[in-house]
């Protein structure tokens, strides 16, 4: 790899940083809490919070990569200053314990999609082959393999990356348009759009709306986790962000309305009867066992299930590329050859996925921690620019060269203000949540989602991330790879 | 669909998907300046 190696492209960026937010949170998870959150006035609230979390936090990225030229741990201490890396830690921490169970995520797409292609899935015998896979050694092989492809775009350096996401990401938009086309085609598909659509105003003064749209922002768009800071590093001198940053946030919300449409039409067109079973089955329950059953039962539904697990697949592959890569970069500014860097990230999310590959209590215990944890990574990135100087990083990389867009004080606002209070009611009302789940046991720290979990594993984490801190920032600064972008 | 559902598709459907068509053809227009600038400033043929 090239020491100054850079996107090709524009569109190479774009399409890059577009693959790491449409994951499995737009297909599996949105029509789901869509569905049970009110609708159309749950659309609402998810609207608003695209542009007063996603967007803002969005560009603090593309400003933070663009800037430092590092990884996230480099950049935190080059750009909030030394005593911030810990903070830089905790994102990559975050988005690195991610990557070790979303490569068993992105496994069980493949094998899914392996399996519709071959005709070895059928409709009845959906939960059947779903039970006797998760969570056993069976899905040991598609981890692996899911993390070799993705290691394998990544040894061929942002490049690689950008060629893979030129083919994947337009393939990913034509496969949710012509699924969401067939859906809306199928006879009693109305019924699916009236649900997702039918604005019920009374909603809009339940909170837990709100939250549960932040929260599909804060998850599914990737603001705030540091992949996109990790994109950026590549981008060109006199590159634009904030036009950037708005076309990801969109681009990625518009996906997840095209899946909200294509998975409600097809449970109210195929199965009206049993929606509320279907929603309610998780995001395994619905992708893995119930759209199986539902598409044995449409008119050619053998090929579209092949288009929906292919779209699936492409769209965790592109995000698990987007960790890998970070969690790369992370060791290449401590000073770790790139490609031995990526031994060691492909050997460590091969043995520490394992527990997730083999147990879905685990994996559930991970997806809730470290979703929580991503809510204080974007508190980070919010503190990290006002350390900054929030003004600064608008006028200087925010309207700085190339930029296509103006963008006001609006964003300090948003940063500096609004956005740090969004996470902490976030993490807050999880927490809070997890104390109504389990009202005796909530702060058991052995139980798989518990708020004792969360408080746990993170307290180790952040104790080891802030004893760490003076070493994290003095082997990121000077590293190989460490850009011009300059230091504050 | 009531008449209610009908609106909120169009307002949604339009501000996302709208905003991000708008969006890309706003980038494409901008990204295709800046290369005419850039041939303007570097023509690959340069004139006798």
């Amino acid at each position: 790899m090239s020491k100054v190696e850079e996107f090709g492209s524009r569109w190479g960026l774009v399409l890059a940083t577009l693959g790491m937010a449409v994951g499995t949170g737009n297909i599996w998870r949105f029509p789901r809490v869509a569905a049970t959150n009110g609708g159309g006035s749950f659309l609402v609230a998810w609207v608003v919070f695209l542009l007063l979390w996603s967007v803002p936090l969005m560009m603090v990225e593309f400003a933070f990569g663009k800037r430092a030229r590092k990884g996230t741990v480099g950049a935190f201490a080059d750009l909030a200053g030394r005593r911030s890396a810990w903070m830089g830690g905790w994102v990559a921490a975050c988005a690195i314990l991610i990557m070790f169970y979303y490569s068993v995520v992105t496994g069980w797409c493949l094998r899914y999609l392996l399996l519709s292609l071959t005709g070895r899935l059928s409709g009845e015998g959906s939960e059947a082959a779903w039970t006797s896979f998760a969570g056993t050694p069976a899905a040991v092989v598609p981890h692996a393999a899911a993390l070799l492809l993705a290691l394998a775009v990544v040894w061929f350096g942002v490049r690689g990356i950008e060629r893979v996401a030129k083919v994947l990401i337009p393939s990913l938009f034509v496969l949710v348009l012509v699924l969401a086309i067939r859906a809306v085609t199928l006879p009693g598909a109305g019924a699916g759009l009236a649900f997702l659509f039918t604005p019920n105003w009374a909603d809009l003064a339940n909170a837990n709306i709100w939250l549960q749209a932040l929260t599909q922002n804060a998850w599914d768009t990737g603001a705030g986790w540091g992949l996109i800071l990790t994109y950026a590093i590549y981008m060109k001198a006199r590159e634009d962000v904030p036009l950037n940053a708005f076309l990801i946030g969109f681009g990625n919300n518009s996906v997840s309305l095209l899946a909200g449409i294509m998975v409600l039409c097809t449970v109210f067109a195929i199965n009206p009867a049993a929606q509320s079973e279907i929603v309610g089955a998780g995001n395994e329950g619905l992708t893995f066992i119930w759209m199986p059953r539902l598409f044995a039962e449409m008119p050619g539904g053998a090929f579209f299930m092949v288009l929906f697990f292919l779209a699936l697949s492409f769209a965790a592959l592109t995000s698990l590329i987007s960790m890998v890569e970070l969690a790369t970069r992370v060791l290449t500014d401590f000073g770790v050859a790139r490609r031995k860097a990526l031994a060691w990230v492909g050997a460590a999310a091969l043995v520490v996925g394992l527990p997730s590959a083999l147990s879905l209590d685990f994996f559930h215990n991970q997806d809730w921690v470290w979703g929580v944890g991503l809510m204080l990574s974007g508190f980070f990135f919010a503190l990290a620019a006002r350390r900054f100087g929030l003004e600064r990083l608008r006028r200087e990389e925010i309207n700085g060269p190339g930029s296509d867009l103006r963008v006001g004080r609006w964003w300090t606002f948003l940063v500096g203000v609004v956005i740090p209070v969004e996470a902490v009611v976030l993490m807050a009302w999880w927490l809070w949540q997890a104390r109504e789940w389990d009202p005796q046991g909530w702060l058991d720290p052995f139980q798989p989602e518990t708020a004792g979990t969360v408080l746990a594993q993170a307290a180790v984490v952040l104790v080891a991330l802030f004893a760490a801190n003076r070493w994290l920032a003095r082997r990121t600064s000077g590293a190989p790879g460490a850009g011009a972008g300059g230091a504050p | 669909m009531s008449p209610a559902a009908w609106v909120m598709m169009a307002l949604v459907g339009g501000f996302v998907w709208g905003g991000f068509l708008l969006l890309l053809v706003r980038a494409v227009r901008k990204e295709g300046a800046k290369t005419s600038e850039r041939i303007d400033e570097h023509p690959p043929h340069p004139s006798p």
